[in-house]
């Protein structure tokens, strides 16, 4: 499949610094009054802020702009006359200052050549800022989310004393982790508001973790023990299930009927079935259908943005009808999250890492609305979601955003 | 030859599960666990007995086992 390549979107260069304007602090206690000032000290001419409608702050040289509220105004003086300005500051009757220009430092936002770009901070991975978890009042309390995966590094010292349920349905394997996809996954959507020793990683850390290992060491299982897993998800009236599988699927193909049949099933249940789209394209060359068992028309689609939010080069697309679609979007680029001991974290790019963040956000929109499970769960994600410059058949909706 | 398959039960049929999986049983299915929550039978069966099995009422689907895997890649 070859699509046409990917056109980068305009970017700005950065700007730090002073701007070539200059805020003044008037002591004048009416606007009239300090129109006079300024035109009688520097020649420039005054509009005040009531005045003005729209929102952009476009000032031509020679003019100034009164925020009559502030007692302060911004001024686009040329030289000669900033120097008049200065000469009044010297005599003290009025304060000169240049005006600067200022960034959102606090979310971890770096300018760069290509323009903003998230990063992780001390406080908090970089997908959390972006998703806008940090800021909302839910942390997935009394929502039970399940994660079919690897397992779970059971000592792993972020997890201790967190309520967890467990099984295997991977033969003879305990449900210890013997590979770290697991553990990654459910750091993800399950990690602590304050991991031992790394900056916050887990969207849901009061939600109730439910571990079902379906997969062995090699990160491999059979339909068996992933609908198992499924069975059991939905028995134990779990809200959320994150399973971070994916079977690439051809152009053209539908989603198979018994994963259809059991997600559907588990949504009429209260259950929402959230998987990967995918990571085997290579985006601009080519794009990818999104795999299954995300395909089924019953399972949230998750792709993968990166730190721009732009969408992920290997993240699959909505080429299928039928249930073939791409949901939301989500963080998947230099995710961070917890590993297996004795590393304890790790980094993992892939869907694999925007699906369980999905899961986790959907943790804290269940806590917030009693009544969103199932069907009313995944109507609700979808609709609070931030629209991206990306086509939908990439992102699908937009940036799945937690509760405010 | 053997292979091992997942049957999905019809929604309208849900509540008649181990009728259905009885029914599969007499027609060669070696029933190995019923997933009752999600309407799906495991368990394996000849690959000639397919489309026979696909035949009975109450039987939305069956399908051969695959493996899976994490998305590769990720």
């Amino acid at each position: 499949m070859r699509v046409n390549k990917h056109t980068p979107t305009a970017h700005r260069p950065v700007r730090s610094g002073c701007t070539g304007r200059n805020l003044v602090l008037l002591k004048e206690r009416t606007p009239r009054a300090a129109v006079a000032l300024l035109r009688h000290a520097a020649g420039l001419r005054l509009g005040v802020s009531s005045d003005f409608h729209t929102g952009r702050l476009q000032i031509a040289p020679g003019e100034g702009l009164l925020f009559e509220r502030l007692g302060c105004a911004l001024l686009n003086g040329d030289p000669d006359q900033t120097l008049a300005l200065a000469r009044r500051h010297r005599e003290g009757a009025l304060l000169l200052a240049p005006e600067r220009y200022v960034r959102a430092a606090e979310l971890g936002v770096a300018a760069s050549a290509d323009g903003l770009r998230l990063a992780d901070t001390r406080a908090a991975a970089w997908g959390l800022q972006a998703t806008r978890v940090l800021s909302s009042p839910y942390q997935g309390r009394g929502i039970r989310v399940a994660i079919l995966d690897t397992g779970l590094d059971l000592t792993h010292p972020d997890f201790a004393g967190r309520a967890i349920v467990s099984k295997s349905f991977a033969g003879e394997l305990p449900v210890d982790d013997g590979n770290g996809h697991g553990t990654l996954c459910a750091g993800i959507a399950c990690g602590p508001e304050q991991p031992a020793q790394a900056p916050r990683y887990g969207v849901a850390p009061a939600a109730d973790l439910y571990i079902a290992r379906v997969l062995d060491d090699n990160a491999s299982g059979t339909d068996g023990n992933v609908l198992a897993g499924i069975d059991w998800s939905v028995r134990h009236r779990c809200a959320v299930v994150s399973m971070s599988i994916g079977t690439p699927v051809a152009l053209g193909d539908s989603y198979p009927k018994v994963y259809e049949q059991a997600a559907a099933r588990a949504l009429a249940e209260g259950t929402l079935l959230i998987a990967p789209a995918g990571n085997s394209s290579q985006r601009p060359d080519s794009i990818e259908p999104v795999e299954h068992p995300a395909n089924c028309p019953s399972i949230l689609a998750v792709a993968a943005v990166d730190q721009t939010l732009a969408v992920a080069p290997f993240s699959n697309g909505g080429l299928n009808p039928d249930g073939g679609d791409v949901d939301l979007a989500a963080p998947g680029i230099a995710i961070a999250s917890a590993s297996p001991r004795p590393a304890l974290y790790q980094t993992g790019s892939g869907t694999s890492m925007a699906a369980p963040l999905v899961a986790g956000i959907a943790a804290l929109v269940a806590e917030a609305d009693r009544n969103a499970r199932g069907a009313a769960l995944r109507a609700a994600l979808l609709k609070a979601l931030l629209p991206l410059a990306a086509p939908a058949r990439d992102v699908g909706a937009g940036l799945v955003q937690a509760p405010q | 030859m053997r292979i091992n398959v997942a049957i999905a039960i019809a929604e309208e049929a849900r509540d008649r599960i181990y009728e259905v999986a009885q029914v599969c049983r007499a027609l060669g299915f070696a029933h190995t666990s019923t997933l009752s929550d999600i309407g799906i039978l495991i368990g394996s069966a000849e690959v000639e007995d397919l489309p026979m099995l696909r035949a009975i009422p109450g039987v939305l689907a069956v399908e051969m086992e695959r493996s899976r895997r994490i998305a590769a890649g990720s």
